[in-house]
């Protein structure tokens, strides 16, 4: 066991952490719906703060623009299109809440014994590496890929030489930014589920559309089934960014 | 014993396990949703701190990560959809109450 090390990294890990399950706690321990949908807030900007923290900063941008400015608001139309929004004397919970709690504590417990027991998979490719003691216990496993690798790199997993040579000198193997090799690896080796995810979200947005319109009555003009559209618009412009 | 893998790892577990007793507690069809919503985030954040941690000269998992938050805007919006048609079938969100295939 090792000194927890007061670092910025671990700083900023442990408010995040913080952040982000409080919120997650409120969302399900709150009796009100419209402030469950609120506290989500806090839960999606927290994940985005572990992204940046974690170095992929693409996907932070993409979980503030869908999750915060889509996904939340679209939540948030739904809970007042449903109900009154400030209505909060009806019991929210069913009668599950203590079974629920022990299991939990059960899945917790069986997960987190499960992953201590497992051994981390090596990484797939075979690069020139050293193992390094980390300042977490254990060791590390750095990178310093030679030529007819990094050509191999290329080959295999279509990242560019130059992205991936540009490495951080702290964090060995870590391209600076992953953002332009991601646009590589998203249109080249997975085109096809990129296509399909495309696909999914237009058969998404017209399911949405045809759900959520009223059968319209002979006599019932267009526009009073207008306001029943626009709950789906912030979502499907803000996706297909 | 702050290690910044496994860390991650149980935050995200008991973000999951939250996610989940969320979806399996609430009444309200939309907070169950948000739970589904949370179970969603924490998978991406596992897949984000394996990519920083165990490979991170791959990009699988940011693409992996992508589809799943574009799968997760579909299912939000029909998810949305069809509880707004409950909505006015039923005139309740109340999954307590919505049992027409309970008897």
């Amino acid at each position: 066991m090792t000194q927890i090390a007061l670092t910025g990294f671990n700083i900023a890990l442990i408010v995040l952490a913080l952040i982000t399950l409080i919120g997650a706690l409120r969302v399900i321990g709150t009796r009100s719906v419209i402030h469950a949908a609120f506290w989500l807030f806090p839960v999606f900007a927290g994940i985005a703060g572990f992204y940046l923290l974690l170095g992929a900063q693409f996907l932070a941008a993409i979980q503030v623009l869908i999750y915060i400015g889509a996904i939340l608001v679209l939540i948030i139309f739904a809970v007042t299109l449903t109900r009154n929004a400030m209505q909060t004397d009806e019991a929210t919970t069913n009668t599950f809440g203590f079974p629920v709690f022990l299991a939990a504590l059960v899945l917790i417990v069986a997960v987190v014994g499960a992953a201590l027991r497992t051994e981390l998979p090596q990484p797939v490719m075979a690069l020139t590496s050293r193992q390094v003691p980390n300042d977490f216990g254990g060791t590390t496993t750095q990178y310093t890929p030679s030529q007819t690798e990094l050509r191999k790199l290329e080959d295999v997993y279509l990242v560019p030489t130059h992205l991936a040579t540009r490495t951080d000198p702290e964090t060995p193997g870590l391209p600076v930014s992953e953002v332009p090799a991601l646009g590589v690896v998203l249109l080249q080796q997975y085109l096809l589920p990129f296509e399909i995810a495309s696909i999914l979200l237009l058969a998404g947005m017209i399911g949405a559309i045809v759900l959520a319109r009223k059968e319209r009555k002979d006599g019932e003009t267009a526009a009073t089934d207008a306001d029943n559209k626009t709950s789906d618009a912030p979502a499907r412009e803000s996706v297909e960014v | 014993m702050l290690v910044p893998f496994a860390d991650i790892l149980l935050i995200s577990v008991v973000l999951f396990v939250v996610g989940a007793a969320a979806l399996i507690m609430r009444r309200n069809a939309v907070a169950a949703l948000m739970g589904v919503e949370l179970m969603l985030n924490a998978a991406n954040l596992n897949f984000v701190a394996a990519w920083r941690y165990l490979w991170p000269e791959r990009l699988d998992a940011q693409v992996a990560v992508l589809l799943v938050i574009t799968v997760a805007a579909a299912e939000a919006a029909v998810g949305l959809a069809i509880i707004l048609n409950l909505y006015r079938k039923f005139g309740t969100v109340d999954l307590e109450q919505i049992r027409l295939m309970r008897g």
